[in-house]
């Protein structure tokens, strides 16, 4: 076996089998078929992750109690224009005093107000 | 011929191949040594490339291409050593064929192989892109990250090497 053999033999060219382009275009179309799917799969988990946090915005204010639900029956109770709804004290020019039958209530915090002639007392409990 | 476009299309990848095809299958057969796996590992380069399409620059498409290739076929060879040395597959040496010529062909094809495979990954790299990739010296070093001056270097190390055992094999 002389050199020229040798070296022919290294640098045969080969020809590539048949159909190269063709395979390349179907391997292409999988890779854009399977991209799409992808992205499709994405699309439903981020529309099923969405409607899953809806649900639960729209339900949890329904399932969780409110805390303080006594005390704000109380507040109505007192009908006192300054407790009339809870979270949204009025200011009022005088004082805020308990109300007779409510005296056995027990305050358990007093609401600081700019005006120092305003006392507002959360009131906790109260008996009939 | 490429598109001179700054963007790699669908269009111009499909003409990169069929201008690209013959080189890169003649370097990747070197590694694989099977017509359909090197042509199966060419069009995985291209796919490749389609998948980094965004970060592709057209004026060194060429050399990225062959880099691709070259890293694909490099892994492939190494994967290919391990499972023959484990014995897994055989494939490689059997044959049902006992025509003596046939036979004596076969050692000779094999002992080429033998003497290609043997070459140091840096030289059979160059070596392998200089004979086939049709590029030029600049080219190849963009390729393969080294100057042009070591590319012609590398090349007269692997053939004096190749020459080396050739003669250690089938004498003067």
């Amino acid at each position: 076996m002389d050199d020229n053999f040798k070296f022919n033999s290294f640098l045969k060219i080969y020809n590539p089998p048949e159909g190269g382009v063709q395979g390349l275009i179907e391997k292409l179309d999988r890779l854009e078929i399977k991209k799409s799917s992808f992205s499709l799969s994405r699309i439903a988990l981020a529309t099923g992750v969405a409607v899953v946090i809806l649900v639960a915005l729209v339900l949890a204010p329904r399932l969780i109690k409110p805390k303080n639900n006594l005390f704000i029956e109380l507040v109505n109770k007192t009908e006192n224009p300054a407790f009339i709804k809870y979270g949204y004290l009025k200011r009022s020019n005088e004082d805020v005093s308990i109300p007779a039958n409510a005296r056995s209530h027990l305050a358990v915090m007093r609401v600081k107000t700019s005006n120092k002639n305003v006392k507002f007392y959360i009131v906790e409990n109260i008996s009939n | 011929m490429p598109d001179k476009s700054l963007t790699l299309t669908r269009a111009s990848l499909e003409s990169l191949y069929v201008e690209l095809e013959k080189p890169l299958f003649n370097v990747v057969f070197r590694y694989v040594w099977n017509r359909e796996e090197a042509q199966d590992l060419v069009q995985e380069a291209f796919v490749r490339l389609w998948k980094m399409r965004d970060r592709v620059e057209m004026q060194t498409v060429k050399s990225l291409v062959f880099k691709i290739c070259l890293n694909l076929a490099a892994s492939n060879y190494r994967r290919k050593k391990i499972i023959t040395f484990f014995s897994l597959d055989k494939k490689l040496y059997d044959s049902q064929e006992n025509d003596k010529d046939f036979l004596e062909q076969k050692e000779k094809i094999q002992l080429l192989r033998k003497v290609i495979n043997e070459l140091p990954s840096k030289l059979k790299k160059t070596v392998l892109l200089t004979e086939f990739s049709t590029m030029s010296y600049d080219e190849i070093g963009k390729s393969l990250g080294i100057p042009a001056g070591t590319v012609g270097s590398r090349r007269n190390k692997a053939i004096n090497i190749m020459k080396k055992r050739f003669k250690l094999i089938y004498g003067e």
